[in-house]
């Protein structure tokens, strides 16, 4: 027995092992994230496309339709997301706001000029598209993972 | 009950210490963390956590594991079996104590 552990009271004790726990929750709160991620992707993408594949087999109207509907989810998920954060960097919500937008910005005008343009498809709109798309987002996740 | 009785004795010295004790508190609930979040956890300069942490991998209660991310060296750390041992019945001591 030391100097250090000579002297603990009942109460140093309690305190000690409510620090534990405390920093135990602390040091881990942020490590469940990229999998919770992960696996929530994975059910959304997961059961969305199982909905557009009724879309698109059983309507005239499939793929605009399916993508519109992929956008509104993908809308409302992205806005659900946040809420669940409980620490944010300084400037998260105008950053997060701003990419969000200028993101469903960018896939609404993709959508229509698809739609409009190449209703019956066309690789050198759709492989640029969906790669400005996969950049835009990218960027907006860099932005804050930089920030 | 006597001195040499009282359960603060079986207290484990070298966990007790306040820095290790953090340490030690926070890659109990982990498989394995980063060293900066360890770092930010317990709230320390990076020299004192590399110091104690030397102190506890010598000790046999951690592992430390040292990697490249891209030109980035990544340090993480993760108790051992021994460790997670110590750190059980150091708790356990502390409900014994903080039981009255």
């Amino acid at each position: 027995m030391d100097e250090t552990t000579g002297s603990l009271s009942p109460e140093s004790a309690r305190e000690l092992l409510a620090k534990a726990d405390s920093i135990g929750s602390i040091s881990t709160s942020s490590a469940a994230w990229p999998a919770a991620m992960v696996f929530t992707s994975l059910a959304i993408i997961g059961s969305f496309l199982m909905i557009g594949m009724q879309i698109v087999t059983h309507t005239g109207y499939g793929a605009p339709l399916l993508a519109v509907s992929a956008g509104i989810w993908g809308a409302a998920t992205a806005s659900i997301w946040p809420m669940f954060q409980k620490s944010t960097k300084a400037g998260f919500t105008r950053r997060f706001l701003t990419s969000l937008f200028a993101y469903f910005t960018l896939y609404c005008a993709a959508l229509i000029l698809g739609a409009i343009f190449f209703p019956t498809g066309n690789l050198w709109f759709y492989v640029p598209a969906a790669i400005f798309l996969a950049a835009v987002g990218l960027a907006a996740a860099f932005r804050e993972l930089r920030a | 009950m006597s001195a040499v009785d009282h359960p603060r004795h079986g207290l484990n010295e070298l966990v007790h210490s306040p820095v290790r004790f953090s340490i030690m508190a926070a890659l109990a609930h982990a498989e394995m963390l980063d060293f900066k979040d360890i770092r930010d956890a317990i709230q320390v300069s990076d020299s004192v956590l590399s110091k104690q942490l030397s102190l506890l991998e010598k000790a046999g209660y951690v592992r430390i594991k040292k990697s490249f991310a891209g030109k980035m060296p990544r340090t993480s750390a993760s108790l051992t079996p021994d460790g997670r041992e110590a750190w059980a019945e150091h708790l356990r001591v502390l409900r014994e104590i903080a039981g009255g």
